[in-house]
């Protein structure tokens, strides 16, 4: 077996990406314990995390990592005990050891960035916390990075590998369970014998190898397993747990062997019927006997194996299915979204051709398919929808180390964590979320001393939080800081010449010079920020996925930057529109509802560009003007409704076409800057529609409005009906129109 | 190389050395074969060998099921190596294949 064949390459990255939520899961964890010392369900998650890094590792070549983790998970065996006692320093150790096993799981065969000596070091330290001195350090492996074959690694690490569950040690839980290796399990790099041993390593296990399914010599494959095992292990019933979650967690552990082959075998585990072993019966097995007959009283195995030859038929499949998700690389479902996207685009040909054909039976079959490719569409965006929550949980990591250098005691607290994101804008956003908290660690968050005298918590706030707006999704990093010093920043960017010294500023605007490359207002430049590069990195990232970023401020009070973000940047359902002869699509998700302007309303609104919808008032764009269209206007209007940050604000458009699903194209960099498109899409006419962001145009026509001197909560209204700050008579087609088109070609 | 065919000697000897695993198990598929059609007895060595996997060690039953029911003697030549023996106790195995006692096996395998 090498290590480079295919499929062993394939079950190496699957461990990487299981290893790195898992290190991230770990590191939250430990932040956690900081907090809470007493939580031993804490202590239990990380024991667990530890233990499956290193199953996982050591059955996919990652010895050096395997013989690692085994260590720590040693300590935290201790925990669990009660022979350890959680510290501040073991916490920050069991850290330290986390970045060393990151280094070790994304190394390259032969090639680690893990330190040798840093990872001496932590061993050393951690035996001693242990009590175990520094002799006992010395005998604590750590070989050097080697890509060795899975087998080797299995010799080796045997050695270190012993059942933690001592005879007598308490009640216990027995599980019957069933391993039958599918065809491509060994070839794909596995080994059972090593998945076998690792419950040996949870548990005392008896086994029973079956060679019934070997075939004949000639028919034989030689890559593939044929052998199954029957086993019972028996585990620690969980101390003070309940009944119930101590088997949750048994069956976990047990589950967590076979996390990476569990597609590729025949897996039961059931309860074993079986009674708690006795002391006695155990006091007689001898560690040199055979493993199989080593672990169990002979009437348990016999029982036990006995109910199986009793249900010789019975397999994996006759039971509920419960691993119910699958992994899949994230480039197949990117692939199967693009094919969706194209076969999105034929559909709306087949439509607008049976539209056009006035056949009842191609109509009938066009409307089936697009329903069909509708659901197709809905489904496979879902596939790709993650929740935010491994994306925020890393940065407790990062606020943690960065309070320790900076002297600093913070807080961080998440919200909305289980807010879903398409894949592809979830996989760009932790660059400026890093950015974002390093900023606010380095220049919001005072010192402890000056929160004191300020009559402010010792312990500063650092708050993340994300939640659905719409298509969007707002995601916002606040503190609880001195907020931005609005002079300071107006002053150097007077002195860069990026304003007139006599320019009237409005916040906004004075906020957005912090996101121009090279700004800052840091009198030194630390390690963690002041080149003015972090912010501008925000910048771009957050347009290059056509977001949109709002500062908040107050001086002595604290900062709030939001981050909006289209949910997905593949497929959208929305509004066709006509203005003119142009085609334009508004996303969905942003439309309220869509009410008739005659032109006769127009004359009566005196120039005022404002509906009355049901009582209240709402201000519009006129798209038509927005977009310089010169041919006349119809008769009748459409006012589409939509819902934005600022409230509800009317576009108008000529006429509405009808529903589209719309696969939205990157209109290239000459017009990235254009901010009120978000992109193109092509129609089943072969005509290209323009995919407008109502939000944009709203802010644009307010930020104008503001410009002219007007409120800048006149634009739109909120939903109790009340124009904000009382002004609707003050929102003009002149104000909003020009403002649109200054956006646009800024 | 782990596996090596001896012809040389009477009886022909497999030499299976190293970790022997499924890297070479088309190898010694192709060597106990090979070896089953010799006329009365073939011996295999594993005296040199530091490991074993599942694939070889189900290479080895099917190889000694076969020779059972076809009358010729296929046993191992030399001691087991004790961290052989141990894995496959360990893996639930009751014995090492090709060793001493083998169970009887019925008329046409499985």
């Amino acid at each position: 077996m090498t290590s480079e064949s295919g499929g062993l390459d394939q079950f190496r990255l699957a461990f990487r990406e299981e290893a790195r939520e898992l290190l991230v899961e770990l590191e939250s964890n430990l932040l956690e314990m900081n907090e809470r010392p007493e939580d031993g369900e804490l202590v239990g998650n990380v024991f667990r995390a530890l233990h499956t890094i290193k199953g996982s590792g050591a059955m996919f070549g990652f010895e050096d990592l395997a013989t690692f983790t085994h260590n720590l998970e040693n300590a935290f065996d201790e925990v669990r005990k009660g022979r350890l006692a959680i510290t501040p320093e073991l916490v920050d150790l069991t850290l330290s050891a986390l970045d060393q096993i990151r280094a070790m799981a994304e190394a390259d065969d032969g090639e680690t960035a893990a330190d040798p000596a840093a990872c001496t070091e932590i061993l050393a330290r951690l035996r001693a916390l242990m009590g175990k001195g520094e002799d006992a350090a010395g005998s604590i492996r750590h070989t050097a990075p080697a890509a060795k074959p899975v087998q080797g690694a299995a010799n080796e690490l045997g050695a270190a590998i012993e059942p933690r569950v001592q005879p007598g040690s308490g009640p216990e839980q027995a599980w019957k369970i069933r391993f039958a290796p599918g065809p491509d399990l060994m070839r794909n790099g596995a080994d059972p014998l090593l998945l076998v041993r690792e419950l040996r390593g949870i548990g005392r296990l008896t086994v029973e190898a079956s060679t019934a399914g070997i075939p004949s010599l000639r028919e034989l494959e030689p890559e593939r397993c044929y052998v199954s095992w029957e086993m019972v292990l028996a585990i620690p019933a969980g101390g003070d747990r309940g009944q119930d979650a101590a088997r949750a967690a048994g069956e976990d552990a047990i589950r967590d062997v076979f996390i990476f082959v569990e597609d590729s075998c025949e897996l039961t585990i059931e309860p074993a019927r079986v009674e708690p072993l006795a002391d006695a019966a155990l006091a007689n097995t001898g560690a040199k006997e055979p493993v199989s007959t080593a672990v169990c009283t002979a009437d348990v195995t016999a029982r036990a194996l006995e109910e199986k030859r009793r249900s010789p038929g019975r397999r994996a499949t006759d039971q509920p299915d419960s691993a119910s998700s699958l992994r899949v690389p994230a480039a197949r479902l990117d692939q199967l979204v693009d094919l969706v996207g194209e076969l999105v685009t034929v559909q709306a040909r087949l439509s607008e051709f049976a539209a056009q054909s006035q056949e009842n039976e191609v109509l009938a079959v066009a409307e089936e398919i697009e329903r069909l490719t509708s659901a197709l569409r809905e489904n496979s965006m879902t596939l790709r929808m993650l929740p935010i929550r491994a994306t925020f949980e890393r940065f407790r990591r990062l606020v943690h180390d960065l309070a320790r250098d900076l002297g600093k005691n913070v807080e961080l607290t998440i919200e909305g964590a289980e807010t879903e994101l398409d894949k592809t804008v979830i996989d760009q956003l932790g660059d400026p979320l890093m950015h974002l908290i390093r900023n606010s660690m380095d220049h919001g968050v005072e010192l402890p001393e000056s929160r004191v005298a300020g009559g402010k918590r010792r312990m500063a706030k650092i708050h993340l939080s994300a939640r659905h707006s719409g298509a969007s999704v707002l995601i916002a990093v606040s503190d609880d800081g001195a907020g931005i010093d609005t002079e300071a920043v107006r002053a150097r960017a007077i002195e860069r010449g990026l304003a007139g010294a006599d320019d009237p500023l409005t916040e906004t605007e004075i906020f957005s010079f912090i996101f121009q490359p090279g700004f800052s207002t840091a009198k030194e430049v630390t390690d963690i920020s002041g080149r003015g590069v972090g912010m501008d990195v925000v910048r771009q990232r957050v347009e290059s996925l056509r977001g949109a970023i709002e500062v908040t401020s107050q001086r002595g009070a604290g900062t709030t930057v939001t981050l909006r973000l289209p949910l997905t940047l593949a497929i959208i359902d929305g509004l066709l529109v006509k203005i003119g002869d142009a085609f334009f699509v508004l996303p969905l998700a942003a439309t309220l509802e869509c009410i008739e302007l005659t032109r006769e309303e127009v004359e009566q609104a005196n120039g005022k560009h404002v509906a009355y919808v049901r009582g209240e008032i709402v201000p519009y764009i006129r798209l038509r003007q927005y977009f310089n269209v010169s041919t006349p206007p119809p008769e009748r209007e459409q006012i589409m409704v939509v819902e934005c940050e600022d409230g509800r604000c009317g576009l108008v458009v000529d006429q509405v076409l009808g529903n589209c699903q719309t696969v939205i194209r990157n209109l290239g960099r000459f017009y990235r800057h254009v901010q009120v498109v978000s992109g193109a899409t092509i129609l089943g006419n072969g005509a290209v529609a323009l995919i407008l962001d109502p939000q944009r145009l709203v802010q644009e026509a307010i930020r104008a409005k503001i410009q002219r001197g007007g409120s800048r909560s006149c634009g739109t209204t909120r939903e109790n009906g009340h124009p904000r700050g009382g002004a609707h008579k003050n929102a003009t087609e002149h104000s909003v129109g020009a403002g649109v088109r200054a956006g646009a070609s800024r | 190389m782990p596996v090596r065919f001896d012809r040389s000697e009477t009886p022909g000897v497999i030499r299976l050395e190293g970790a022997v695993d499924i890297g070479c198990a088309a190898e010694l598929k192709a060597a106990l074969l090979e070896a089953l059609t010799s006329k009365g007895e073939a011996r295999i060595s594993v005296e040199t060998a530091t490991g074993i996997d599942v694939t070889a060690v189900q290479l080895l039953w099917a190889a000694e099921r076969e020779a059972r029911v076809s009358g010729m003697v296929l046993a191992l030549e030399g001691p087991v190596p004790e961290a052989l023996r141990a894995t496959l106790l360990e893996a639930g195995f009751e014995r090492f294949p090709c060793a001493e006692d083998p169970e009887p096996v019925d008329e046409g395998g499985e």
